[in-house]
C-alpha cells in the first residue's frame, strides 16, 4: 500500500522555496492562532528534514491485523476478532448481553434521551445489536475525523468485533462506506456518550463525503451514559466509562492507552512511526467496545432482573425514580420503602418525601394519613430543612389542622430569621422573593384562616375534614 | 426599519411652525454662541421620489405593506429590489434612516413566500443591531400567510432555541463572529440553511473596514466555499452607509461583482450643521478651551430648551467625563430615579443598554452621551440634536452620528465642536472637507498573510482542500504546503485533510478587541447598589476574589486595560467613580472600589520601532523613503491625575504592565546626518516630532482612514537609515513559531533575544498602519509619497500660530521655532525624493 507522488524536481524546489518564504514570514509576524506547539513543531522539523529532499509523500502505513477490503468507494482496512464476554459478564452478574428492546427501553422512558418516539420497542426485539465506539482526531466541529471505527455485533455472550482503520484520510469514503455496510440490518445502537460524541461525529462526516446520513438518522440508539447518570451518578461522580467498568462491572483494564493519546498516536503513525504507535489505540477501541456491551447488560440486569450486590441505598433511590418515569409504580413504591427504611442519609430523606408526595397523589384517605406522619417525622427530624417544612405546612393545611400548621410556620419564620441570609437564599427550591417573606405570607394566611373557622361551629368543621378526607 | 412612507398630502407645501428651528434661530443670537460658530451649513428639506413598484414581488408582500402604511418604494428601494429579484448581487448606500432595510427584508420575504423552504442568513456586525432586526422582520411577517421562523444565534441564543434554529429557522439572523465560531465549523448541523441559502444580507458594511473586514471578506470565502458544497448560490445584499468606494470595498469583501445602488429616495427636513471652534485661551501655544467644557454648556442647553439631544465623545472616558458635568446640571429628579441624560458606551451591561434605548424612543431620556457604540443603526429613533465633541475620526462616522439627528418633519441640528488636536482644528477652518468631500474609503486586505492564513486552516477544517482549489480569489497551495509540512493537515490522495486535533476557529478572534477582556469587579459589598449581579460569562459566579462578594460591573478589551484600569487609575462608569485597586493582568481582572474624588486619570503611553524587512527603497539622496516591515514595541508607562473642570495635572505615578509588541507595514523618512547639518539638535527633535504630526494628518486624509488605523513614531537614532540596506542581521528571523499571542491579535510577549541597539541611527519618521500585518495604508503612503509631503506643507503652512501648536506640528519649546524646523525637514524630503 505504498503510493508516492513524485513531482518534477525543479517545481518541487520551487515550491520549497515558497514554503520556506510563507513560513519565515508568518514566523516574523508573530505566527498564527493555530501554529503547532514548540515540541509538535521539532518533530515537525525532523520529518520535514527527512521530506525535504524530495517532494515525497510519506509511504502509507500498514497496521498488523488489519486486511484490506474493498468497497465501492474504494479500499477499506478492516479488522476481526471475536471476543468472548463470558467472563466479563459473570464478574459482573449478567447473565446474557441485552437485547434490543431492553436497551432502547432503558433510554426511551425519560423521552429526553430516547431518539425513537413512537417507534415500537417491540419490533426491534429480534434484532441484532451493534456497539459503536470510534476514536477521533479532535471533539467538536465537522471537520473532525474518525480515524478508527468500531463496531461489535452482539452474539449470544459473544462480540463479533470489526474494526475499520483510515490508513489514508484520502479514503475516508471507503472507510464510511464499509461502516454503512456492518451496521446494515441492526436492529438498535449501543454507544457511550454517543448521543453528543460519536454518531453526531460521523453523522459529520458522512455529510462531508456526500453519503447522507441514511447509515445513522433515526436508527434506535441507547447511549448508555444517560442511564448510567441516572441510576449511579451518587456512586460515580463523572460518569466516565472507566469509572463505571471498576465500580459497577468489577474490572480494571491494564495497560491501557489513554484516550486523549490517540490523535497524537494516530498522526505519528501516518509518519511512519510504526505498528506499535497504533496498536494501542486499536486495543483501547477494542476495550472500549466490550465494556460498553458488558455495561448494557449489567444496566438491564439491574432494571429489569434482581439488582446486582452490594447494593446502597442511593442505587435504590435512583431506581425508584427510573421507575417511576417508566410507570412502574408498585416496584418504584416499594424500593422508595426499602430506601427509608435503610436510613442512610441524605437518600432515606428524600425518599420519605418522594413517598409522601406519591402518597398524596393516589394514596386515598390512608395514603394521605401516611404521608402526614412520614412529613411530620422528616420535620421533627430537621426543621431547619425548609422545603420539607413547607411540604409539611402545606399538607397539614390540606387535612385543615391549622393549629399544627401554624405551629410549623412560627417555628420556621423564627428560624430563617436566625439563619444568616446566605443560607437559605442557596437553599433548592427558594420561593421568589426569598423564604422569610414567603413563610410570613403563609403564617398570616393561615392565621388569618385559623380566625374565621374558629367562628364557624364546630359540628360544621368536623363535618367538613371527614368530607376532605373522604370519610 | 424606518421605511414607513406616508405619502404627503402636498409635499411642496411650505412647512408648518417649525419650533425646532425657532430654537435654534434664538440659541444662535445667544451669547453662548458668539464668536464660536466658525460656519454654518444648511442642508436644504429634500422631497421624497417613488420608484416603480416591482412587478416581481409577491403581491402578499403590497398587501402587509399596506397594512404598515407604506404605499409606494423610494427609488433606492424600487431599484435595489428589482436587481436583486433578478439575481444581481447589490450593494445600497444612502444614508441613516432611509429605508434600507426594506431592500432585503421585501426580496428574503418574497423567497420565503413562495417556497418555505427557502432560508436566508443575515449578518449584523453587532448582537444588539441582529435582535432589533427580527423584531422589525416579524412586525412585516404578521402581515403575511404563514408563520415565518426568524430568529437570532449569537451567544445569547438558549442551548435549547438553538437545535430549532438550526432546523427550522428560514431567517437566520447573526454575526460574523457567531458564524465564524458557531456555524461554519459546525456546518453539518446547518444542513437545511447551506442547501436552501437564497440570501446572504450584510447590513452595515462599512463597518467591516481594517482587520475586522479582512476577517469578514475571509469568512464569506468560508461561508461561500460551503455553499457551494451544499448545491446552493445566494445572492447578496449588502448595506452600507455613505463611504467613498461602496461598490469597491463590497467587490473586495465579496469578490464578486456587486451593483451600487446610491440613488437615495427618501424624504429629508431642513439640517443645520455648526463648526463649533471653542475660543483661544493661549494664542501663542494654540490651546483652546476644552471641547468637552464647551460640549457641556451646548448639550446643557439644548437639554433646557427641550431638543432631544445626543453627545458623541470620543472616548469611553470621556464619555464618563461629559456624562458627569451633564447629570450635576441636570439631577435626576429622586435618588435611585435615572435622571434625563444617560451615558451609553460598550463595558454597560446589555439590560442597563436596552433601558436606555428605550428611553429615547419614547422620550423620557433627553439627552444620551456616548460612544460610537450608538452611531451603527440600534433603533433610538430619531433626535433633535447631535453634538460630536472632536472629530470622530472619519467622514463617514461623521455623518452616521450627525444622521442620529434627523426628523421627517422639523428642522435638525448637527454641531461639531473642534477639539485643539491638528485634525480637528484643519477641519473647523476647511469645512468643506467634510461638507464636500466624498467620504473615506474602506480598504481591507482579505489577504494579509495572518488573516488568510488563520481562516485557510479553519476552512480546511470545515472541508478538505482540493489541490489547485483556490480560497475565494486566494491562491493557497503554498500555505496549504506549509501546513502540511507543521502537521495541521495531511496532503493525500490529491486533497489537503484536517488532521490536528485542534479547532482553528477558536484561535481566531475577528476583532482586535474581541480577544480576553478584563473584568471590572466592585469590591465593595454595598447593599444598595444597581443590583445587577453577573451577567453573561460570569452570571451565577460571585465574581472578585476568594472572600470578597464583588460585583462584576463591566469589562475593558484587554488593548485598552492598561490604559483605563491600571493600579491607582480612577475608571468611571456611568458617572460614578472608582478607585482601581489592582490590575491583576495574569487573571484579566481588575478590582475597583466607588470613590469621590475631583480629578480622573489619564495614561500615556510610549513607542519604538524596529525594522526587520525592507520591501522597498531606500530611494533619495538626503532623504530616503522606505517601505517594510517593523515590530512596534508598546508600553504604558506613566499616567496623570487631572482635576476635573479645571484639567490641570495635579500629579502621577507609574504603570506596570507588560510591554506588547506589534509587527506590521510601515513606510518611512530617514535623513542623513549630512542634510540635517544646518540644524541645532533641539530643532532636528522638534522637526521630527513635527513631521511625524503633519504626516500622520496628511495620511489619514490621504488614505481616507481613521487617524488610529495609523501609527506615527519619531526617532533621531533609528535603525532603518538610508546606508543599512537591506534587513538588519538580527535574531528575529529564526525564531520558530511560537504559542498563540497573549495578548490581543498581533500583540505578543516580546522575545528575549536582544536586538542590536541602533548604534548609530538616522533622523528618522515611521507611519505604520495599527493593525497586525497591515492592511495596506503604509504602501500607499509610500506610492503617493511626492502628495502626502505637500499635503504636510499645506498643514504646516496653513495654520496661525506663532512657532507651532497642538493644531500642527506640536507645542516646541522655548526658542525653538517648530513650524521653520517642521517646515524645512519636509522641503528637504520633498527636494531629495521628487
Amino acid at each position: 500500500m505504498t503510493v508516492a507522488v513524485s513531482i518534477d524536481d525543479n517545481a518541487a524546489a520551487a515550491r520549497l522555496a515558497t514554503v520556506a518564504g510563507l513560513r519565515e514570514k508568518l514566523a516574523r509576524l508573530g505566527g498564527l492562532g493555530g501554529a503547532p506547539s514548540a515540541a509538535r513543531a521539532g518533530a515537525a522539523a525532523a520529518l520535514r528534514a527527512e521530506h525535504r529532499a524530495r517532494f515525497v509523500a510519506p509511504p502509507l502505513p500498514a497496521q498488523p491485523g488489519f486486511e484490506a477490503e474493498e468497497t465501492p468507494a474504494g479500499t477499506a482496512w478492516v479488522r476481526r476478532v471475536d471476543v468472548d464476554l463470558g467472563p466479563l459478564l459473570d464478574a459482573a452478574g449478567a447473565q446474557t448481553l441485552g437485547a434490543a428492546a431492553g436497551l432502547l427501553r432503558l433510554v426511551s422512558a425519560g423521552g429526553a434521551y430516547g431518539p425513537l418516539a413512537g417507534e415500537p420497542v417491540a419490533s426491534c426485539d429480534h434484532g441484532r445489536v451493534a456497539v459503536l465506539d470510534i476514536e477521533s482526531l479532535g471533539l467538536r466541529g465537522s471537520g473532525v475525523l474518525a480515524f478508527l471505527v468500531g463496531i461489535g455485533v452482539q452474539q449470544g455472550t459473544t462480540l463479533e468485533v470489526h474494526q475499520v482503520l483510515l490508513a489514508d484520510p484520502g479514503d475516508e469514503a471507503a472507510l464510511l462506506t464499509a461502516v454503512l455496510d456492518r451496521l446494515e440490518g441492526c436492529a438498535a445502537l449501543v454507544t457511550y456518550n454517543g448521543r453528543s460524541f460519536d454518531v453526531p461525529a460521523l453523522r459529520a462526516r458522512f455529510i462531508v463525503n456526500r453519503l447522507g446520513d441514511r447509515g445513522l438518522e433515526g436508527r434506535p440508539h441507547c447511549d448508555l451514559l444517560g442511564p448510567v447518570r441516572r441510576l449511579f451518578r451518587d456512586r460515580l461522580g463523572a460518569c466516565t466509562l472507566r469509572q463505571a467498568e471498576i465500580e459497577l462491572l468489577g474490572m480494571e483494564r491494564v495497560d491501557d492507552v489513554p484516550g486523549f493519546e490517540a490523535p497524537g498516536r494516530y498522526r505519528a503513525w501516518l509518519r511512519g512511526a510504526g505498528p506499535e504507535a497504533l496498536a494501542g489505540v486499536v486495543r483501547h477501541n477494542e476495550l472500549d467496545l466490550c465494556a460498553t456491551a458488558v455495561l448494557g447488560a449489567r444496566l438491564l440486569t439491574h432494571v429489569d432482573g434482581d439488582m446486582v450486590g452490594p447494593v446502597h441505598a442511593a442505587d435504590r433511590f435512583r431506581l425508584a425514580l427510573h421507575l417511576e418515569r417508566r410507570g412502574e409504580t408498585v416496584r418504584s413504591e416499594g424500593l422508595l420503602r426499602d430506601t427509608v427504611t435503610a436510613e442512610a442519609g441524605p437518600w432515606d430523606r428524600r425518599a420519605a418525601f418522594r413517598l409522601a408526595a406519591r402518597l398524596r397523589r393516589g394514596g386515598g384517605p390512608e395514603g394521605e394519613e401516611e404521608a402526614l406522619s412520614l412529613l411530620r417525622s422528616l420535620w421533627r427530624e430537621e426543621p431547619a430543612d425548609l422545603r420539607g417544612a413547607r411540604a409539611l405546612a402545606i399538607a397539614l393545611e390540606r387535612a385543615r389542622l391549622l393549629d399544627e400548621a401554624v405551629a410549623v410556620c412560627r417555628r420556621s419564620t423564627r428560624l430563617c430569621e436566625a439563619m444568616p441570609a446566605w443560607r437559605h437564599e442557596r437553599m433548592r427550591g427558594a420561593p421568589d422573593g426569598g423564604w422569610p417573606a414567603d413563610w410570613r405570607r403563609r403564617g398570616e394566611r393561615l392565621e388569618a384562616r385559623q380566625r374565621r373557622e374558629a367562628k364557624r361551629p364546630r359540628g360544621a368543621r368536623v363535618q367538613m375534614q371527614s368530607v376532605l378526607l373522604g370519610a | 426599519m424606518a421605511a414607513t412612507l406616508h405619502v404627503p398630502d402636498n409635499p411642496l407645501a411650505p412647512a408648518r411652525a417649525d419650533p425646532v428651528a425657532a430654537a435654534l434661530d434664538e440659541l444662535r443670537r445667544s451669547p453662548l454662541c458668539a464668536g464660536r460658530i466658525a460656519h454654518e451649513a444648511i442642508l436644504p428639506a429634500l422631497p421624497p421620489r417613488i420608484g416603480p413598484w416591482p412587478e416581481a414581488l409577491h403581491p402578499a408582500l403590497r398587501e402587509a405593506l399596506r397594512a404598515r402604511g407604506v404605499e409606494q418604494l423610494y427609488t433606492h428601494q424600487s431599484e435595489a429590489i428589482g436587481a436583486v429579484l433578478g439575481g444581481q448581487d447589490v450593494v445600497v448606500v444612502t444614508p441613516t434612516a432611509s429605508g434600507k432595510s426594506l431592500c432585503y427584508t421585501l426580496p428574503v420575504l418574497d423567497a420565503w413566500l413562495r417556497d418555505p423552504e427557502a432560508r436566508s442568513l443575515w449578518l449584523f456586525p453587532t448582537k444588539a443591531l441582529a435582535q432589533d432586526q427580527v423584531a422589525s422582520l416579524q412586525d412585516i411577517a404578521r402581515h403575511l400567510p404563514g408563520s415565518l421562523r426568524a430568529a437570532t444565534y449569537d451567544g445569547d441564543t438558549p442551548p435549547g432555541v438553538r437545535q430549532a434554529v438550526r432546523h427550522a429557522g428560514h431567517v437566520v439572523v447573526t454575526n460574523p463572529d457567531m458564524l465564524h465560531t458557531g456555524m461554519l465549523p459546525h456546518h453539518t448541523s446547518w444542513v437545511r440553511l447551506f442547501q436552501q441559502l437564497r440570501y446572504v444580507v450584510v447590513d452595515e458594511l462599512h463597518a467591516y473596514r481594517g482587520v475586522f473586514g479582512s476577517h469578514l471578506a475571509n469568512v464569506l470565502r468560508r461561508l461561500l466555499r460551503l455553499c457551494r458544497f451544499y448545491g446552493s448560490n445566494p445572492v447578496i445584499i449588502a448595506c452600507s452607509a455613505t463611504i467613498g468606494n461602496p461598490a469597491e470595498l463590497a467587490g473586495r469583501l465579496l469578490e464578486r461583482p456587486v451593483r451600487c445602488v446610491d440613488d437615495n429616495g427618501a424624504p429629508r427636513a431642513e439640517r443645520r450643521i455648526w463648526f463649533w471652534n471653542p475660543p483661544l485661551v493661549d494664542r501663542a501655544l494654540g490651546v483652546r478651551r476644552s471641547a468637552t467644557l464647551e460640549a457641556r454648556r451646548l448639550v446643557a442647553e439644548l437639554v433646557r430648551r427641550d431638543l432631544q439631544t445626543i453627545a458623541f465623545a470620543r472616548s469611553r472616558s470621556s464619555v464618563e467625563v461629559l456624562l458627569t458635568y451633564l447629570q450635576r446640571l441636570h439631577p435626576s429628579p429622586a435618588p435611585g430615579v435615572p435622571g434625563p441624560i444617560r451615558g451609553y458606551r460598550s463595558g454597560y451591561l446589555p439590560l442597563q443598554r436596552r433601558a436606555i434605548e428605550a428611553g429615547l424612543r419614547d422620550g423620557s431620556v433627553r439627552g444620551v452621551v456616548s460612544t460610537n457604540a450608538l452611531e451603527l443603526g440600534i433603533d433610538i429613533g430619531n433626535l433633535d440634536a447631535a453634538v460630536l465633541v472632536g472629530y470622530p475620526g472619519t467622514v463617514a462616522s461623521t455623518w452616521q452620528q450627525l444622521g442620529r439627528a434627523g426628523r421627517r418633519d422639523t428642522t435638525s441640528l448637527g454641531v461639531f465642536i473642534a477639539t485643539d488636536s491638528p485634525l480637528d482644528q484643519f477641519l473647523v477652518r476647511h469645512p468643506e472637507y467634510l461638507l464636500d468631500q466624498p467620504a473615506e474609503h474602506g480598504l481591507v486586505d482579505p489577504d494579509n498573510l495572518l488573516v488568510l492564513g488563520a481562516h485557510l486552516q479553519a476552512a480546511a477544517f470545515e472541508l478538505a482542500f482540493e489541490e489547485g482549489e483556490r480560497f475565494g480569489a486566494a491562491e493557497v497551495g503554498g500555505l496549504l504546503d506549509c501546513f502540511a509540512e507543521d502537521g495541521l493537515v495531511h496532503h493525500s490522495g490529491g486533497r489537503y485533510h484536517w488532521s490536528a486535533d485542534a479547532f482553528p476557529a477558536e484561535a481566531i478572534s475577528l476583532r482586535r478587541a474581541a480577544a480576553t477582556n478584563v473584568v471590572i469587579i466592585d469590591t465593595s459589598t454595598s447593599p444598595d447598589g444597581p443590583g445587577q449581579g453577573p451577567q453573561g460569562a460570569w452570571a451565577g459566579s460571585a465574581g472578585g476574589r476568594a472572600g470578597s462578594h464583588g460585583r462584576v460591573i463591566g469589562e475593558v478589551d484587554q488593548f485598552a486595560a492598561p490604559v483605563l484600569v491600571h493600579d491607582d487609575a480612577i475608571y468611571i462608569h456611568e458617572g460614578r467613580q472608582y478607585h482601581v485597586e489592582r490590575l491583576d493582568w495574569e487573571e484579566k481582572r481588575a478590582y475597583v472600589h466607588p470613590i469621590d474624588v475631583d480629578h480622573y486619570t489619564l495614561a500615556k503611553t510610549s513607542h519604538s520601532v524596529a525594522v526587520l524587512e525592507r520591501y522597498a527603497g531606500p530611494d533619495g539622496d538626503m532623504c530616503a523613503r522606505s517601505m517594510g516591515e517593523v515590530r512596534v514595541s508598546r508600553v504604558v508607562t506613566m499616567y496623570k491625575k487631572v482635576r476635573l473642570l479645571t484639567h490641570e495635572t495635579i500629579g502621577d505615578g507609574p504603570i506596570t504592565v507588560p510591554e506588547q509588541d506589534l509587527h506590521t507595514t510601515a513606510f518611512w523618512l530617514a535623513y542623513t546626518p549630512e542634510s540635517v547639518a544646518s540644524m541645532v539638535r533641539a530643532e532636528v527633535e522638534v522637526g521630527l516630532l513635527g513631521m511625524a504630526a503633519a504626516l500622520h494628518q496628511a495620511s489619514c486624509l490621504l488614505c481616507m482612514c481613521d487617524p488610529r488605523d495609523i501609527g506615527t513614531h519619531a526617532e533621531l537614532r533609528g535603525a532603518g537609515g538610508p546606508a543599512s540596506r537591506g534587513a538588519p542581521e538580527s535574531p528575529i528571523a529564526v525564531v520558530p513559531p511560537r504559542e498563540p499571542d497573549e495578548y490581543v491579535a498581533g500583540f505578543r510577549r516580546p522575545r528575549n533575544a536582544a536586538l542590536p541597539g541602533p548604534l548609530s541611527g538616522y533622523p528618522t519618521v515611521y507611519l505604520y498602519d495599527s493593525v497586525p500585518g497591515g492592511v495596506g495604508f503604509a504602501e500607499r503612503c509610500h506610492e503617493r509619497c511626492t502628495e502626502l509631503l505637500s499635503t504636510a506643507a499645506r498643514i504646516v503652512d496653513g495654520c496661525e500660530c506663532a512657532s507651532g501648536c497642538p493644531s500642527c506640528t506640536g507645542p516646541a519649546p522655548e526658542g525653538v521655532d517648530g513650524r521653520a524646523a517642521t517646515r524645512m525637514l519636509v522641503d528637504i524630503a520633498r527636494v531629495s525624493l521628487r
